[in-house]
Formats: structure tokens, sequence, C-alpha cells
């Protein structure tokens, strides 16, 4: 269909209430942030430092992303492109530690590393000379367990990158080497792009590892005034001064992707040579494990043998009685991905149809708010608005659909990409009506995006904390707030370490069923 | 009897550009074969999706069968439009069998009556052993032909055919082009379809119409166009055709190869162009010949020579495959023009 | 767009078939800013006398106390309970607490109550330091907390951020006690001393015994925590400023109130009531190593260095005076006393 009209009345249907979730929250914390006096507001911040705080996080999200791409990088082109040893089952479970939520990537390498952990122990001195306490040490996790992202999107254009490129600068003279450099990398600059700034914003708007790590920043200052006062002006001030920021970065976000899109590579016929790695082979070997080992391999070992520690029936019963609030993670996931997934389909569907332009965009904005400040703003706006909803599982789940739609439009978006709209059209030329069509081809096609797309949201939502802590509702806790509570009133201790086990493997398992499938090409996000 | 009229059709995708179809009236007559020529971008895929509903136009109306599809105040979505579309990219459902694209538009036989038709279907491309293969297993030829069995399923009045044959190999190509004429006129199934190619377009249609610019240039039969070409876009797109200067004088048209009749009566005194195909024109080597050979293309079945004439005027004479002159060799050139056309200088 | 309308109804009407009745009769939802695991004990004897339900919802005072007040026009909880009386005065002053007068109350002494009944201590908890015996020689230890900003102690001590209310309660009993001005120089002091914010009391308590800092600003219930998982950690408790001349140790209290507009009041009175008894308070005296503020009920680690109310010299403040200083101490210190 042309583009007759630029809104539909379904296109404006989706577009209200979307930009009443996404706005109202924010709109709701500046109104609440407007009592808060300019000069005494001056004043706290001068006394909060800030201006290093903000540096302190810039300084932090850009360690995570270089030390995240260290990591990642390397490894997709070693998986993709070279005869590593073992490099499908690497390429397979390089993914994986996206299943492990830094914060608990945090609580594991606390037990290891902090003060009186194993690894101190083990040496038998009291502590590491380099304190896991530190910027550094918030950057080392963050970095860890968020370096999948670029990995996936770098190994899929990767994969995806036309071989004749590469033998066309063979031809004009270049060695391997310059190939790699003046070539392969420069044509892999999108994709390290997207999953760099992927990287950047987590560690921008992190709160569980640098709260567990006594790394000061935006979130942990709001979190502290939530959670040890009764001021709304100042924690709402702070929040639309962190919010205001952070659409900047997402601003530069889409501004440095949507120049570098065009020269993304598609298609290709034959898959590129590997490269032999001869003797350096093993290096590479030792350094790919070596990742894994840090990043899937440690911290599962390490919340086994916290596990082991307590006896079985002790653990056994302990892990019954949090049986409930598994359940409340796992529907709420549940309804949260599926709900996004509909939204997304009905973006994407009308968005395919020039009919609502910018409801993914207004969703982009509540994916880049940290989850501390869509929480207070929601509960406050919600409670104003929808009073039905507040204090209820749905608050939660609203929550999680501000927060995550936009990796579902992703998925949704790049399976619909793949599809000529021609397909569609044939179908309509056999007599079927736009849904008729829609339901007997476009849906069928698409189903692997859309699951893509499914489990990447139920696994995000599995794992938020932030915003879950201040919007749960009495009694219905979810497991990651149970993780922490326990991690806060007790330390990373068994118990705590159980229901992370618990927690990752539940996140791990669709993982694996993602992985499976071998479903790529999809952003995975925050 | 005329099926399907265009009338005064005018598309435009963005305020700012020149529209994309202009003006456009048409009128195909039921079991005529017509293929809308053009180069890229003449507008001739979107008078294409006018037709079949893809595209609604701006202005003036598409009728079928005496009803209106689009016009104004009145629209009918592709899906009771009853026309059957090959695309140029086939779109064949992946996740459908060769008998379920097939079966797809017969949603109204029911479960039971669907598998007889797409047999007898099948049958008649010549896929019958094929139909519970995916598309991804059929080779290019197959896949068209599968396509077009898919738009042939519901008997549908009227099909369209998106640059049917840019897809294959110049051989299979041939071949398809023959096939889909021989069932398109079996079942009696009125066609139209888009091309860039000339020669597909006259070998299979029935009338062609040129477009540039998104206005129809000329509607003709395929041998009109090529000999009597209304407009100089026409004669220069299709076919090679050279223009040589003349006078109208009350003898006939003066050039530099002869003077050719004026059939058209053309002011006297006015200066024209003449247009010579390669094949109007011969030529004899002559040591006191005032051309010269400046060029010879080698096209298997012909040689196509390039002569400079002494005003510098260049022609092209095409001659037996086996008559070889080097270049430079002193020439005299002669026309013989059954059909004088000229355009105004 | 009709068939995805219709999807999210369905999907909405089988959400709320699935969400459980939270309002069931026999419940009562308590907004705790208390450790679950220990007053987990009480409340479970409680749920077992009297078969209603206890629903919890565990987080720090500040987000409870937000919650209430928004949740004023349709409250959702039904008891607040609070780690210090300073929240609970405040929401008494919004007039978001209901006022109670529990006979059990009658046993609390009166600076543990609200004059109007708006809130009651249940029991107490005192401002010690804990201390590394590998670390600090019995000898050198500090006598006073304003010994801390000797130079001795650089870098050595640590205390629990703004969110553990306790912190700020402190704060204010110095400032009650000592005045605005000598507060400031005293916290200005330690900052100059290096002193360390951690996250909270759980991590200071574990840092101290490991020996990364040699003395621990908390409450001395975590001095028995510390011995409960590890009993033979090199900690010590002291009670600082005892001296003639010393302003005393401050106690502050868990507190518990009901919550204005309750949808369950007479659970939540119950509830205090059970708190406020001679077996509900032994189970959270037990359970949280707290001191008791009732007579008959024994001090938990008595034999470990642990005293009870009227053992020790204790600051002259009351509940009152900490809530009223409070906001200041937040405004005043809240930015440094974050991690």
């Amino acid at each position: 269909m042309t583009v007759r009209r630029r809104w539909s009345p379904a296109g404006l249907a989706l577009a209200a209430p979307t930009a009443f979730f996404v706005i109202g929250p924010l709109g709701f914390l500046m109104w609440m942030g407007l009592a808060q006096e300019r000069a005494d507001f001056l004043e706290r911040a001068r006394d909060l430092d800030l201006l290093m705080v903000v540096g302190q996080v810039a300084l932090l999200a850009t360690l995570t992303t270089v030390w995240a791409c260290a990591l990642g990088v390397p490894l997709a082109w070693l998986t993709v492109r070279t005869d590593l040893p073992a490099r499908r089952l690497l390429h397979w479970l390089a993914p994986l530690p996206l299943a492990i939520p830094p914060y608990i990537g945090a609580l594991v390498y606390q037990i290891l590393l902090a003060p009186g952990g194993m690894a101190p122990r083990f040496l038998g001195t009291g502590s590491l000379p380099v304190s896991l306490y530190s910027v550094a040490g918030a950057a080392w996790i963050l970095g860890l367990f968020t370096y999948p992202y670029p990995y996936l999107l770098v190994s899929g254009a990767l994969e995806r990158t036309n071989p004749a490129l590469e033998e066309a600068a063979r031809g004009a003279g270049l060695s391997p080497r310059h190939v790699l450099t003046r070539v392969t990398l420069p044509l892999l600059r999108p994709s390290l792009l997207a999953g760099a700034l992927i990287v950047f914003l987590y560690g921008w708007a992190d709160f569980g590892v640098v709260s567990l790590l006594r790394v000061r920043t935006l979130t942990t200052i709001i979190y502290e005034y939530v959670q040890g006062t009764l001021d709304w002006a100042l924690p709402a001030a702070l929040s639309v001064f962190l919010t205001v920021i952070t659409i900047l970065v997402l601003l530069l976000q889409l501004r440095v992707l949507g120049r570098a899109r065009y020269t993304q590579i598609v298609g290709s016929a034959k898959p590129a040579p590997r490269i032999a790695l001869g003797a350096w082979r093993w290096l590479a070997f030792a350094y790919a494990w070596g990742v894994l080992t840090l990043t899937l391999l440690l911290p599962l070992g390490v919340l086994g043998y916290q596990v082991s520690r307590l006896p079985a029936s002790d653990m056994g019963a302990f892990v019954l009685t949090q049986w409930p609030y598994f359940v409340n993670s796992l529907w709420t996931a549940v309804a949260g991905a599926s709900l996004a997934l509909v939204i997304a389909l009905g973006i994407g569907w009308l968005e395919g149809r020039g009919l609502s332009r910018s409801v993914s965009g207004l969703f982009q904005v509540g994916y880049a708010i940290p989850g501390t400040v869509l929480g207070l703003g929601l509960a406050g706006f919600l409670h104003a608005t929808l009073p039905w909803i507040y204090a209820t599982p749905l608050a939660l789940i609203v929550a999680y659909l501000i927060l995550y739609i936009t990796p579902a439009c992703q998925a949704v978006k790049a399976a619909l990409a793949q599809l000529h709209p021609s397909i569609e059209e044939a179908a309509r030329s056999l007599g079927r009506g736009p849904l008729a069509a829609f339901r007997a081809v476009t849906l069928p096609l698409i189903k692997p995006g859309l699951v893509a797309g499914w489990l990447l949201v139920f696994v995000l939502s599995m794992r938020e904390l932030a915003a879950t802590l201040i919007v749960r509702p009495p009694g219905f806790d979810t497991l990651p707030v149970r993780i922490w509570i326990h991690a806060m009133d007790v330390g990373p201790e068994p118990r705590a370490a159980a229901l992370a086990l618990v927690l990752v493997l539940t996140i791990a398992l669709p993982w694996l069923v993602l992985l499976s499938r071998r479903l790529r090409g999809i952003s995975p996000s925050v | 009897m005329e099926l399907l009229t265009l009338e005064d059709v005018t598309k435009r995708y963005a305020p700012a550009q020149p529209p994309a179809v202009d003006g456009l009236t048409l009128t195909v007559a039921q079991g005529e074969i017509l293929a809308l020529l053009g180069p890229s971008g003449c507008g001739k895929t979107t008078t294409l999706r006018l037709i079949a509903g893809f595209e609604a136009p701006d202005s003036g109306r598409v009728v079928m069968r005496g009803e209106t599809m689009a016009g104004p105040g009145s629209w009918i979505p592709p899906e009771r439009r009853g026309i059957g579309i090959v695309f140029q990219d086939y779109a064949l459902f992946p996740h459908l069998t060769v008998a379920e694209n097939v079966g797809f538009g017969l949603q109204h036989l029911g479960r039971s009556g669907r598998p007889p038709r797409a047999r007898q279907i099948l049958e008649l491309v010549g896929l019958e052993t094929f139909a519970s293969r995916y598309p991804h297993e059929l080779s290019g030829g197959q896949q068209q032909r599968v396509a077009l069995a898919r738009a042939l399923a519901p008997a549908p009045a009227l099909i369209l055919l998106d640059e049917p044959f840019s897809n294959l190999d110049a051989d299979l190509r041939a071949q398809m082009r023959e096939e889909v004429e021989r069932i398109l006129r079996n079942t009696g199934t009125t066609g139209i379809f888009v091309t860039h190619d000339q020669e597909e377009a006259f070998t299979l249609a029935d009338r062609v119409g040129v477009l540039n610019e998104g206005r129809l240039e000329q509607l003709d039969a395929p041998e009109t166009i090529y000999h009597h070409p209304a407009t100089l876009f026409v004669a220069e797109f299709v076919g090679a055709a050279d223009f040589l200067p003349g006078l109208v004088t009350p003898y006939g048209i003066v050039t530099e190869l002869g003077v050719f009749a004026d059939t058209e009566a053309r002011r006297l005194g006015k200066k024209v162009k003449v247009m010579l195909r390669p094949d109007d024109v011969t030529f004899v080597p002559s040591s006191v010949g005032d051309g010269t050979i400046v060029r010879r293309d080698f096209r298997g079945s012909e040689n196509l020579y390039c002569i400079r004439l002494p005003s510098g005027q260049r022609v092209h004479s095409s001659q037996a495959s086996a008559t070889l002159y080097p270049n430079g060799t002193r020439v005299r050139a002669e026309a013989h023009v059954i059909h004088v056309v000229t355009f105004p200088a | 767009m009709k068939r995805t309308a219709i999807l999210l109804l369905g999907l909405g009407l089988g959400l709320s078939a699935a969400l459980p009745a939270w309002a069931s009769a026999s419940e009562v939802i308590v907004y705790s800013a208390r450790k679950e695991e220990l007053i987990r004990p009480a409340l479970d004897a409680f749920q077992k006398a009297t078969g209603i339900k206890v629903t919890l919802l565990s987080a720090k005072a500040g987000d409870l106390a937000r919650r209430i007040e928004m949740e004023k026009s349709d409250p959702k909880g039904d008891v607040f309970l609070g780690t210090t009386a300073g929240i609970a005065e405040l929401l008494r002053r919004k007039g978001l607490l209901a006022p109670y007068f529990s006979a059990a109350a009658q046993e609390v002494p009166e600076e543990f109550r609200a004059p109007d009944g708006g809130w009651v201590a249940l029991t107490g908890r005192v401002r010690v330091l804990i201390y590394n015996r590998t670390l600090a020689a019995e000898r050198d230890l500090p006598r006073s907390y304003f010994d801390l900003t000797d130079p001795k102690w650089k870098g050595k001590v640590a205390v629990a951020s703004m969110g553990e209310r306790t912190t700020v309660s402190w704060l204010a009993a110095l400032m009650a006690l000592r005045g605005e001005e000598a507060t400031r120089r005293y916290v200005k002091g330690l900052r100059d001393n290096g002193l360390k914010v951690l996250n909270n009391n759980t991590e200071v308590r574990k840092a101290v015994t490991r020996g990364e800092y040699a003395i621990g600003i908390t409450n001395h219930y975590y001095y028995l925590l510390q011995l409960q998982e590890d009993p033979h950690g090199p900690v010590g408790i002291l009670y600082p400023d005892q001296g003639p001349d010393g302003i005393g140790t401050p106690v502050f209290s868990i507190t518990a109130g009901i919550i204005k507009g309750a949808k369950h009041p007479d659970a939540a009175r119950g509830l205090v009531d059970f708190l406020l008894g001679a077996q509900g308070n032994r189970l959270l005296v037990q359970g949280e190593f707290e001191i008791p503020l009732i007579a008959g009920i024994p001090v938990p680690g008595e034999d470990k260095g642990v005293k009870g109310l009227g053992q020790f010299k204790k600051a002259r403040v009351t509940q009152v005076q900490l809530a009223d200083l409070e906001p200041r101490v937040e405004k005043l210190f809240g930015p440094f006393l974050i991690p």
C-alpha cells in the first residue's frame, strides 16, 4: 500500500498509549523535580561532586566498552574467520554469558576476589593488590558480561561480509594483514559501533554492578536518596538530569549508527575462506577459552560451589520457599515478552505501511532510561493516572514493556526486512486481504525472528532488577529482587548464590534454544 | 471487447517529484497480450502496480469490465480485483510446497476442491511431478512456471507480469517466452507485461506501449512501433536508428544519401531528420565512394558497419555475417527506405 | 488491528485471572524496612497463632515511606516497620499513621513511644563501635565517637550509607547533643580522616572482621550476627562515650506504626499487640539480636558483652528529638553518606 496518510487510526491507537507510558513517567519526575529549589540543588550537586560523578560514569562506560570489545571482537574474528580449534563449540558458547546478569557476575567476583574472598584466602593474603571495589573493577565485571553484544553483532557481520571485497583487496596487492586492517575491519565498523554503543549505554545506566561494587554513579545516588529519605524533589531532579544526558547519548548513538548503516554488507554466495593461524592457533585457543572461563565457566563453578557448601536438604528446602518468587518472575516475564512482541508486531506492521512513524522512536527513549529512574517515575505516574495498575504485577509488566519493546521491535523489523514486499503483494493478488495475507504468509515466514525477539525480551525481563525493586507490589518479589535482598542483607553467600544459579539456568535455557536454532542477526539489546 | 481501461491516470510518489505516471490512457482488449516497454524509471512498473491495486492513482480512473477499480471516491483492494500477478522475483511462498503455492489463491474451492485444480494447472505448466517440492528446490525456470501457475490458478481475467524473464538465462528466456505465450493463448487469458527488452516485447505482445517519463509515447502493433515510431524517443529506444538531416523540397526530402519521398507532405523548406534503420542502409566498396568504414561490430548473425559520410555524419549498416571489410575502406553508401519516417530537426 | 486488539484483550483477561487475590480478609500487609530473615520467626509465629497471613514488602525505609505517602488516598499496606523512629515520626507528622494505644505498649518506656500513639518501638538497637581485635589493641581503642577523627584511625573507619537509617539517626543524635556546628566539624573531620562509606551495615561488619577496616560505626546486633556467622572471628564491641563527660551511646528502635486507612486495621493492631506481647517480643528480640525494651525479656548476647537497657550510659536523646533532626542530617550530610 502506498503512503496515503502519515497516521492511521490504528497507528494513533498504538502511538497514544506508547507516548502515555514512555513520556508519563518522565513527565512525572519532571513535575516532582520542579519542587527542587535551584540553589539548593546546586549546593547538593556540589556536595555530591556531581560533575566528578558524571565524569566517573563516562569513564566507567568507556572502560566497559573498550574491555567488552577487546574480549568480543577478536573472539568473533577467531571463531568465524580462522581455523581455531573447536571454533563451532566456541561460537555456540560465546554468547551464553548474556544469561548471567552483570549484577550476578559482580556477586560471583565478590565471592572470588573481594577481601576475604576465595582467591585472597587461597593466596594467603587478606586482599588483592587491585581492588574490585573501584571503577576499574566495575568496568571489569560489566565488560565480562556484556562482551556478547559486540561479539554477536561483529560475528554476524563477519559471516555476512562479501568475500569478494577481500579478494579484490588481495588482487590490488594488499597483504593479508593489510586486508584485515584496511578492508575487513573498516567493513565491520557499523556493527562494531552498534555493539560498542549498546555496551556503552549499558555501562552508563547500570545500577546493580556499581551498587554492589560501591562505585558512585548517578543511579546509585538516586537509589540512595530513594532508599534512605522521604525526599522526592532531589531524586526526581537527579533523575531528570540523568535522563537528559542519557537521551543525548542515545541521540548520538542514532546519529552514528544512522550514518554508518549504509556500509552494511549483506549477501554473499560463498563463505569467506578461513585464515590458517599456524603456530598462533593454540595461543588463540587459550585466549578464547580464557574468555569463556572468566565469563561462563568460572561464574557457574563459583555459584555451584557456593550452593554445594550448604547441606543439600537445607538448600532444597530454601529453594522451595523461593518457588513463588520464581513463578512471579516467570509469568511476568512471559506476559511481558508476549505483549512486547504483539505490540512490536503491530508497530512493525504499521511502520511497514508508513502508518505510524515515530512509535518505535519513542520506545527507544524508554529503552535508554535507566531502570532506577523508570521505576521511580513509573510508580508515581501509575499511581496518579492508573491506580488500578499501580502496585499490581501489571506495573512490572508495564515496566518491562517500556524498557524492552525496543529489542522486540528490532527483532520484528529485522525479520520483516528480510521479506520482500512482493511476497505479501502476491498473497493480496491471490485474494487475501491485508490481515489474511499477513497471517498466511508474513507471520509464518518471520516466525524465527519473532521467537528470537520473544526470548530476548523474556530473558531481559527475567533479570530486570532496578525498576522492579521500586514498582513491585507487596508480597510480589521476583527472583532478582530476592537475590538482591539476600545479597544486601547477608552478603554474597550460599543462598544468594543458589537463587542466582536458579536465575541463570532459567535464563540460559531459552538462550540455549535460541542459540541452537542459530537465530542470528538480531541485535540483542540491553 | 475491452477488458481494462486506464483513463488519464496520474500517480505521484512525492509532491516535489515529477509524476511516476502522467496522464496515462490506454485500453486493453479481452484476450490481448500487451507489453509495456520503456527504460527503467519510465513508470511501467508503477502502471502495473496501479492496475493491480498496490498503488492508488492521484487522479484518473482504472476501469475493468466496466467496473471502476480505482478512481475518485472508489477503491477496490487488490484481493478483490481478480488479477493474477507474476512478480519479477516470483515471490513464491518459501514455506509452502509447489502445490500449496499454486492452491493459495483457490480458497473458494475449499479443502477438497483445491488439489485437483492445482494439479490441472501444474500439468499445464509441465510441473505435475514437482507438486510436493519446495520453491528453493526448483531451478529458476521451474520457479517461474510455478509463479505463472499460481497466478493462473484462480483463472483471472487479467494477468500482470513484471519483467517476467529478466532473472533467466538467455536460452531459457526464449523458451519460457514461447511457453508463456502458449499458456496465455490456450487459456485465453489477457496479459500485460512489463519489460525493458524490445525483443521480448515484440515477440510476445500483440501491442506494445512505449512509456517515457510516465507518459505513453506510442501504443501500437510491434511492426508499427518499429517502422513508424511516433516520436523521436520511440525511434531511438526501439531498435538502432540514425537520423540523417534533410531538407523538404518539391522533389522530396534531400539528404546526403539521396532524395526520399516525402510521404508526409511537409512544409517546403523545413529541416527534418530522416530515420535510417541499419537494415535500410547498404554500401558497396568503391575507390571513389565518399563514405569511410570507421568501425565494424561483429554480431554473430550479422556485421554492423559504421560509415562516416563526408559531412561527418555517421550511419550504420547491417550486413551479412560473412562480408568483411577492413576499417578505412572507401564505400558508397545507399539508403533504401520503404517507410520514410521523419522528425522535425 | 482487530486481531491484535483481541489478542491484547485476551492476554489482559488471562493476566487478571492469574493475579492472586491480594486483599483477602485474613491478611496483614507489612511494609518492613527490617531484614526479612531476622523478623521472620516472630511473623511466622503470629501467622501460626492467628491464621492471619503476613505479606511482606521488604525495602529500605525511605522507599517504603515514599510509597505510604503516595498511597495515602488508597493505602496498600497495613503496618510500617521502621529501623529507627525517625521515618515513622516523619510519617506521623504528615498524618499518615493511625494512632493506636496498644495495652502492651504501656510496658515500653515512654521515650520510645509517639505521644499520640502513632508509632511504638518494639525493640532497641545500640549505636556501638565494632573493631577488629587483631588490628586494634584493647588499650588503643577509641573511647568516644569523637576519637575517630584522630589520625591514628586514618582510613581505618567504616560506616554504612544513608540508605541505612541508623546512620542518619546516629548523626542526628550527635547533633542533638553537641549542636549542628560541632557535628559539621566532626563529619568533616571524619571525611578528612578517610571515613569509608559502605553500602550497608552488613558490609561494615564483614569488612571490619576481615580486617579491611579497624573500626566500624554500626549497631550492636551486627556484632552478634557476625559472631553467629563466624564464631571465632576477631571482632569486638565497644560502647563509646561512656565516660563522665561522654554523651553516652544512642539507642534507636525498631518502630511499628499502623498505616492510616489500612485495609486490615484489626489484623494490623493484632500484629502490633503480638509483637509487643511476651511471646512475640521475645521472638523478635532473639531473632534480631536486639535489646528488649520490655522488662523480663533476656538480652541476647549478654555473655558476649552486649549490654541491656540500663547497663550502659545511654545518650540522653529521645526518639522524637532524633526524628526532628534527621531531615537536617540528610540535607547536610547526605551527599557524604553515599558510597
